[in-house]
């Protein structure tokens, strides 16, 4: 089967369109007072999972059925292959209320990647396992975890979420190492009816959660396939690799190679450039030749070889100006586009105009990009090239076993250089090792 | 100046912080002064310098990033692109027009849109490979080019000294 290009991997608008369309004219003032009761429900819903004693039966009976009335039906299948000793569930990711779904059949745990406070974690079902001191600590959690506890452990291996229809992410496999064997769970989610897409390129969480109750009501099809466990002679990479290669055609789908990084990439580019074309790679060499400055040709194709697009359409800006202004952007956040843009025409090379910015001849109003910027330190923190605002996809821990990442970059530079040290310390605790 | 310089730094300081490559940590090794940093650095797995953690500073200019910043090991290291006082000698640190050594390609110079992380992940991939026409530590070359053996053993016992065994 073709390998399918990113962008199939995903819905970029919340909408089908075609005849649906109209239906959904009609459905829209009754989805609306719908979704209002619903949020009320759910606030419910919420307190009474707090009362009722968790991984009871009779808990797993009533909260199905408040999630029937607030359209989230479960329905199961091949239930008989769900082994109670297996501590570990994967599952694709297709929503954010996966983990919901599988929680409320198979109870089980998630480990979170956010840092909430400890109350709404275990409320929501998540628990803390370290997963922002790295990976390494969260690998160690997560096997405790599983040899002390018969809850089992849920992970969304892809990392990311999408829409169901053409690929499989690919997998992490740190949740393959934790403990033999897996129990791979299919998810097929459905939407009868009305055309609403679950889940769009770059939603929050709660935008979906609000059409999940807009919408009449959406079908989680879970599909317990048999336990893997790992071959003597397999190492975790092939192991997961054969999970996948289970689970696809399951689901209809093809594995593919893209990860959660490159969805986030993709997000990047596609939302923060709206005037975005699909140009072939010839049109994209004559663009880049265009530039002032070679090098620019050497990183837009160690982009593209990166995100795997050598046989693809790629995705690029057509203009040449805004080819540049968005490399200005990339090393000045802060500077308003129309800013970059006029200088760029006067000198048309990136180099200059951001020498000519930075040394303050080019007089512009800093945008602020942080959503809560109050105080003066919030004015340096802002220029901040991490993920825009824009794109907050929630992302299931898939950290690096060699990355030492702080989980936020905290205003207090007490903190800061406490974090600082604290992941100094980390490094020389694993090389140590 | 030093406003813009400071901007970037911290910039620069939160995506290391949140996004760092793999096997580095670098940050201001005191936030009262930005222009000092401290970075540690893990020798690339499959190379002479495997596991070993590098402790090195660096320090910016006031015209930060139109100037390269200087960075210098602080700990004992023993390569020909490193002088026997730990300063660092790679291209991407060095402004077009000051070429010390006179081998460098214009290509791979400093320029605004180079980072702090550029430059580490520069460093990464000198010490897995050694540029031998360069010499800052003659040594250091001779011994790579006539005695593999010999420069391998003396890595590791960086490594070991590095971690303190």
């Amino acid at each position: 089967m073709d390998k399918p290009a990113i962008e199939e991997l995903f819905d970029s608008s919340r909408f089908n369109g075609g005849s649906s369309s109209i239906l959904l004219f009609f459905y829209f003032p009754l989805g609306l007072v719908l979704a209002i009761l619903r949020i009320f429900i759910g606030v419910q819903l919420f307190i009474l999972s707090c009362i009722l004693p968790k991984f009871h039966a009779v808990r797993s009976v009533i909260l199905r059925i408040i999630c029937c009335v607030l359209g989230i039906v479960v329905t199961t299948d091949n239930s008989e292959n769900r082994k109670k000793d297996v501590r570990v569930l994967v599952t694709n990711h297709v929503s954010p209320l996966d983990h919901l779904a599988v929680d409320l059949v198979y109870p089980s745990i998630m480990p979170s990647v956010w840092d909430l406070p400890g109350m709404l974690m275990w409320m929501l079902g998540y628990r803390d396992m370290g997963a922002k001191r790295g990976r390494a600590v969260l690998i160690e959690k997560a096997k405790e975890h599983c040899e002390e506890s018969p809850i089992p452990l849920l992970s969304h291996p892809e990392g990311a979420t999408t829409n169901g229809k053409k690929g499989l992410l690919k997998f992490s496999t740190w949740s393959f190492s934790l403990d033999q064997p897996v129990q791979p769970i299919v998810i097929v989610i459905n939407r009868p009816l009305i055309g609403i897409n679950i889940s769009t390129l770059g939603s929050r969480w709660w935008q979906d959660v609000f059409w999940f109750f807009f919408s009449p009501f959406t079908v989680f099809h879970l599909r317990v396939l048999p336990a893997m466990y790992k071959g003597e002679s397999e190492d975790f990479e092939e192991f997961t690799k054969r999970v996948q290669d289970t689970m696809a055609p399951q689901l209809h789908l093809t594995t593919t190679f893209y990860t959660s990084a490159d969805k986030v990439e993709y997000a990047k580019k596609v939302l923060f450039n709206p005037h975005l074309k699909k140009i072939d790679i010839t049109e994209m060499c004559i663009v880049s030749n265009s530039l002032c400055n070679h090098r620019h040709l050497d990183r837009l194709q160690s982009l593209r070889h990166h995100h795997h697009y050598q046989h693809q359409p790629i995705v690029m800006l057509l203009d040449r100006f805004s080819v540049m202004a968005s490399q200005v952007k990339e090393v000045l956040p802060h500077v308003p586009e129309d800013v970059i843009r006029k200088d760029l025409e006067k000198t048309s090379c990136v180099d200059t105009t951001i020498s000519r910015i930075l040394e303050g001849q080019v007089h512009f109003v800093p945008i602020d990009t942080s959503p809560s910027s109050g105080d003066g330190e919030a004015d340096l923190l802002e220029g901040a090239t991490a993920m825009p605002s824009g794109t907050s996809t929630p992302l299931t821990p898939s950290p690096s076993a060699t990355q030492f990442s702080a989980s936020h970059f905290s205003r207090s530079a007490n903190e800061r250089q406490m974090s600082f040290e604290e992941r100094k310390q980390a490094l020389y605790d694993t090389a140590r090792r | 100046m030093a406003g813009s310089a400071l901007k970037r730094l911290m910039a620069e300081y939160k995506q290391l912080t949140l996004n760092p490559p793999e096997g580095i940590v670098a940050g201001p090794s005191n936030e009262e002064n930005f222009f000092e940093w401290e970075a540690l650095i893990v020798g690339p797995e499959g190379t002479c310098f495997e596991g070993g953690v590098f402790p090195a500073k660096i320090t910016f200019p006031p015209d930060y990033p139109l100037s390269p910043p200087k960075m210098k090991f602080t700990s004992d290291m023993f390569h020909p692109n490193i002088y026997p006082d730990g300063q660092v000698c790679i291209s991407i640190l060095h402004a077009p027009g000051d070429d010390p050594m006179g081998y460098e390609s214009s290509a791979e110079r400093w320029s605004p849109v180079q980072s702090v992380e550029k430059i580490l992940l520069s460093v990464v991939s000198m010490l897995a490979e050694p540029n031998d026409e360069s010499g800052a530590n003659v040594d250091a070359s001779k011994m790579w080019r006539d005695d593999r053996q010999q420069f391998n053993k003396m890595a590791r016992r960086l490594v070991r000294k590095s971690l303190g065994l």
